[in-house]
């Protein structure tokens, strides 16, 4: 188990979890900010597999440009009126700080 | 257990992940950003498996995924207006409706 | 679950319908069987193309493998591909009227001095540094992609103030998105009069004519990729003056 194998292992476990916080978190920004992350993570991968082109393209097409993509549509879509979040059991995920921003 | 097989089986599940995303999600931007996570995954089983001899690396999916990273950004963009738009229109139903 | 398109901002998380769940659970444990009983039974010593390739380089041109296959053996998909990105960005575009001037400068009231400071520091690095990987693609890892996608991004910070407007169906913004294209199309197919077949490089030339097609792809890559984040951005209320008639908005 040589030190590159525990990095790769490391790599790859945040890789997975960052790809379904990234579909299933409670609010839409915290998905797109983890799909960013998982998309620089991604260029570490590919820097670590020998594909050096296409980490420097994945770094600014898919993490950059894709998550200003979608940065900007989520600002065109996320309501205007913000809503107050009662604490109840099922929000418990929700901190109190979360009320009044809408994100 | 070399590196380009774990690799690649790490790809996989990152579109399986992804695929279930598709499916199960309600949100239709959630939609969208698992369609990008299984582009990622399958971008990573592609350069993984042009490392499957430790010694001599395979340029050829290197420039696959390079066009498919590509055309992934341009999809997505095209996802993302298509979103817009049916927001628009419920919008300017719900308007109507009031 | 496909019948319903949902953009309702606080809804649930997950369809709660349990046939869409089994279903995909289904789907994506089938996929993964199969394609992990395929992969785990090669026995890595099969070298794939990189010795093919390695041994035709010094016929395409450049050193760099990954450019050679893009530009030289591979050139009719890096065409298709830069010709998926025109089409999508025809989908995109903005209907304005064609008489705005191409690029405008408006002064805006408030200065964020954050942001203008970053503005002017890492505009001008990123586009040198863009040039240098433009260049440096023939023989080290880098090439038009990675060139134009870094340029977006300094576009994309440039667009964070609102004081540049970019009209995207001006005559220059037209000759612009289209120039890759037609500069591959046109040395495409003066090949064939020349050599005999479609994108054949004669040996020669053929560093100089990859050079230029990546120039060329750069310049509309960078434009087509800010296009499509301008689309986004597309103010309503920002009235367009055209020089010969009356304001329009």
């Amino acid at each position: 188990m040589s030190l590159v194998m525990i990095f790769d292992a490391l790599l790859i476990f945040s890789m997975l979890t960052l790809g379904w916080m990234s579909i299933f978190s409670l609010s839409l920004f915290r998905c797109i900010v983890f799909f960013v992350c998982l998309g620089l993570l991604a260029a570490i991968a590919w820097g670590q597999l020998g594909a050096f082109d296409v980490a420097i393209a994945e770094a600014a097409i898919g993490a950059g440009i894709t998550g200003a993509l979608l940065l900007a549509a989520w600002n065109r879509i996320r309501p205007v009126h913000t809503k107050v979040i009662e604490p109840s059991v099922t929000n418990a995920k929700t901190s109190q700080k979360d009320t009044g921003e809408h994100v | 257990m070399t590196s380009a097989l774990l690799y690649s089986m790490a790809g996989l599940a990152l579109f399986a992940i992804g695929f279930f995303g598709v499916m199960v999600a309600s949100h239709v931007m959630r939609k969208i950003l698992a369609l990008n996570v299984m582009g990622v995954g399958i971008f990573m089983f592609l350069i993984a498996l042009a490392k499957r001899n430790p010694l001599v690396v395979d340029p050829l999916p290197h420039a696959l995924v390079l066009t498919g990273i590509v055309i992934a950004v341009a999809g997505t963009a095209l996802a993302l207006n298509l979103m817009l738009r049916i927001h628009h229109i419920d919008q300017s139903n719900q308007e109507q409706n009031k | 679950m496909f019948n319903k398109l949902d953009i309702e901002y606080d809804g649930p998380v997950v369809d709660k319908s349990a046939l869409s769940l089994i279903a995909s659970i289904l789907v994506a444990g089938l996929l993964l069987a199969v394609t992990i009983t395929i992969v785990l039974s090669d026995k890595g010593d099969n070298t794939g193309l990189g010795p093919l390739i390695s041994q035709n380089i010094e016929f395409s041109g450049v050193t760099n493998p990954v450019t050679a296959v893009l530009l030289n053996f591979r050139a009719y998909d890096t065409l298709l591909e830069i010709a998926v990105l025109l089409v999508v960005v025809l989908a995109i575009l903005p209907t304005r009227d064609h008489h705005a001037p191409f690029f405008k400068r408006i002064l805006v009231s408030k200065q964020n001095l954050v942001l203008s400071a970053l503005q002017r520091w890492i505009a001008p690095a990123v586009v040198i540094f863009a040039g240098y990987l433009l260049w440096a693609g023939a023989h080290q890892p880098g090439g038009a992609f990675q060139a134009g996608a870094l340029l977006a991004g300094a576009s994309v910070l440039m667009f964070q103030s609102d004081t540049y407007q970019v009209n995207y169906t001006s005559l220059m913004a037209r000759i612009l998105l289209v120039l890759s294209l037609v500069v591959f199309i046109t040395i495409g197919t003066a090949l064939i009069w020349f050599e005999g077949s479609l994108l054949t490089y004669p040996l020669a030339f053929s560093g100089l004519l990859i050079l230029l097609i990546e120039t060329c792809a750069t310049v509309s890559i960078t434009l087509a990729l800010t296009s499509l984040y301008s689309s986004f951005i597309a103010n309503e209320n920002i009235s367009v003056t055209d020089h010969k008639h009356r304001t329009i908005k």
